[in-house]
């Protein structure tokens, strides 16, 4: 509410950004102190020296979450997916699909390898995770639309994406994609890695939504003035 | 009956009765060419004497009257020294009391012991310390009188006396001047001095410091300042230093920085002690949400791990296994170390938790003292203090609200 507040209070000329910038904005539920930074998990950069000017070595360090830990499993963009596949914060089934869709890449991926005979056969990717990181890539949108009213008419206006949106909207673009489907009939970890494996080729439906939004906002170019 | 305030910066020139700032700003700042010149600070002040004390000049025939503020401050200022006295003599005569009812010598009666008399006489249930009954000497609790601000004939000492936060913005003001003085020094530079003087090392090296709290700079200057006026000064004097000329002004902005000593582990770390068959191990004790563990942990082993008498399969999820090898990990002794742990409490993410954490405690005592930082940094020895938030009433839980509806 705060952080409305005071955009509101920008928008009309009240303050100016500077003023919003010294402004404190109060973090709810924070329980470390401003003495506290975050723990790394990162072996390489743990087993550096500490450079004279490091706030490690000045300040006290948070406790290690559960999830980050220096194990081959851990990838913050697969933990950062899981997140947003969670639902009712059954975080545990959320960790349980990605692993078996992993699985289920690599079996296909392999099945495939052996089929395949001669030179062909070294093109197959057969790491999940590269497969994985290919799709996110592959997903993510340039542009994004933005619904400005101007004269009491809503236009949609393209307007560029930032990298962490373009990241979000990528993986909501395979999650949903994903759900359209009948529903029990096939499980969501077998859904997820005919959409990843599709989507890593530029194929399936996530592209497809992707390639929507592009000829939407291309469509609508004619509007892109209203951004200001 | 002057209280002089603790940090010397403050008595630059509020304290000099008679000082004329305007010179010495002209002298100064203003007509000078050299950036040095501001480095240079007015003659400190001297404590006032008894405002009563001021000189009169009895040579001219006008007798120099007191102003009406002075005599509302001296009237003001006898009833306090009045009200306190009163008020210890009810204090000695109160402390010699509670010293008969508890049966102890009135004459050899200290605080402690009326603190004690209190808790015992008086016990209270209330949680903070500060709605607590208490009984202390009345300069300790009642707030000193402060010194006056203006002089005999009813001006103020300080030329910002105005601004209601005179130490505040006397900092402000310097701060802006000097760098103003630094952009003209740096112009000057570049008109007469090849490029290489400004290239050099002029900037201000501030390893190992930091801004001082919020809470300090209202303490030093003893003034009601608001965070904002704080993050307008740290605005302020940051800009200084980025300055390309900083070094210039380095003493000035050290004024306001805190040395941060560097984190280290605890100096006694326990040795390992030796079991019945000889052996080297460890105890490590630690807690995570409402879980507790006690892990003992034999440093020359093959990689047995039992937990409650189970191996690691204790636990069914992947991540919670994790959690165990991760300081073993970080230390690079997977498979070297023995770990027998008891665990109470809690669910699967609190136990884990907790005996990551006495793991750790007990591997301290096994690795060199590069590895411990290393074991600090990845977060392994800190208590984690984050716990299941309550539930709020009129919420349906801890964040989220019931419903809507349009009665």
């Amino acid at each position: 509410m705060a952080l409305t507040g005071m955009k509101n209070l920008i928008l009309r000329g009240v303050l100016c950004k500077r003023h919003a910038a010294l402004m404190v904005i109060p973090v709810r539920g924070k329980i470390y102190s401003d003495d506290y930074i975050s723990a790394s998990n990162d072996m390489e950069d743990l087993s550096k020296p500490l450079t004279e000017n490091d706030p490690r070595r000045y300040k006290k360090i948070m406790a290690a979450y559960t999830e980050h830990t220096t194990s081959v499993n851990f990838d913050p963009l697969v933990k950062y997916f899981t997140g947003v596949m969670l639902r009712k914060g059954r975080k545990h089934k959320a960790r349980d699909v990605m692993d078996k869709t992993f699985e289920n890449i690599k079996r296909i991926q392999l099945e495939k390898y052996h089929k395949t005979e001669g030179a062909e056969k070294a093109t197959i990717e057969l790491n999940p995770r590269k497969i994985f990181y290919d799709a996110i890539e592959n997903c993510k949108p340039v542009l994004k639309l933005m619904q400005i009213v101007k004269g009491g008419v809503a236009y949609q206006v393209p307007v560029p994406c930032r990298e962490k949106e373009q990241l979000l909207q990528s993986i909501k673009f395979i999650i949903t994609s994903c759900k359209d489907r009948e529903r029990n009939k096939i499980p969501m970890c077998d859904k997820l890695a005919y959409e990843l494996l599709g989507a890593a080729n530029h194929e399936g439906r996530a592209v497809r939504k992707k390639q929507e939004l592009h000829r939407a906002c291309e469509a609508n170019k004619a509007y892109a003035h209203y951004r200001w | 009956m002057a209280h002089i305030p603790s940090v010397q910066f403050l008595r630059s020139f509020s304290r000099k009765p008679v000082f004329k700032y305007n010179t010495w700003l002209k002298k100064n700042c203003f007509h000078s060419s050299v950036v040095r010149a501001t480095a240079q600070m007015p003659p400190t002040g001297v404590n006032p004497k008894h405002v009563e004390k001021a000189p009169r000049t009895t040579k001219s025939a006008k007798v120099e009257k007191i102003s009406r503020a002075m005599q509302a401050y001296i009237n003001k200022a006898k009833e306090h020294d009045k009200m306190i006295q009163e008020q210890t003599a009810e204090f000695e005569i109160g402390k010699r009391h509670l010293a008969n009812i508890m049966g102890q010598d009135p004459d050899n009666f200290t605080q402690e012991d009326i603190d004690r008399a209190i808790q015992y006489l008086l016990p209270s249930s209330l949680f903070h310390v500060r709605a607590r009954p208490l009984m202390k000497h009345p300069l300790e609790i009642i707030p000193k009188r402060k010194v006056p601000q203006f002089g005999s004939d009813g001006k103020p000492h300080h030329f910002l006396f105005y601004t209601m936060k005179p130490n505040y913005y006397e900092i402000m003001y310097k701060a802006a001047w000097k760098l103003e003085e630094l952009k003209k020094a740096e112009d000057h530079l570049h008109q007469t001095a090849s490029e290489d003087v400004l290239n050099k090392e002029n900037r201000m090296d501030l390893k190992g410091s930091e801004w001082i709290s919020y809470k300090a700079l209202k303490e030093n200057l003893q003034e009601k300042i608001n965070e904002q006026d704080y993050a307008r000064l740290v605005l302020l004097l940051q800009r200084i230093v980025d300055h390309p000329l900083s070094k210039l002004e380095q003493k000035f902005i050290m004024q306001y920085r805190k040395e941060l000593k560097p984190m280290s582990i605890l100096s006694d770390i326990p040795k390992p002690k030796l079991d019945e068959e000889g052996k080297e191990y460890q105890v490590g004790e630690g807690k995570r949400k409402t879980a507790v563990a006690k892990v003992k942990l034999w440093s020359s082993g093959s990689g047995k791990i039992s937990i409650n008498g189970e191996d690691i399969s204790y636990f069914k999820d992947r991540i919670h296994r994790e959690q165990l090898l991760f300081p073993l990990q970080v230390v690079k002794k997977v498979g070297e170390v023995d770990i027998e742990a008891k665990v109470q409490g809690g669910g699967p993410t609190g136990q884990s938790g907790a005996i990551r954490l006495a793991m750790s405690q007990a591997l301290l005592s096994f690795v060199d003292k590069d590895t411990q930082d290393k074991m600090r940094i990845a977060g392994l020895l800190t208590r984690d203090p984050r716990r299941r938030e309550r539930k709020k009433t009129g919420q349906e839980g801890a964040r989220r609200k019931y419903t809507w509806r349009k009665r």
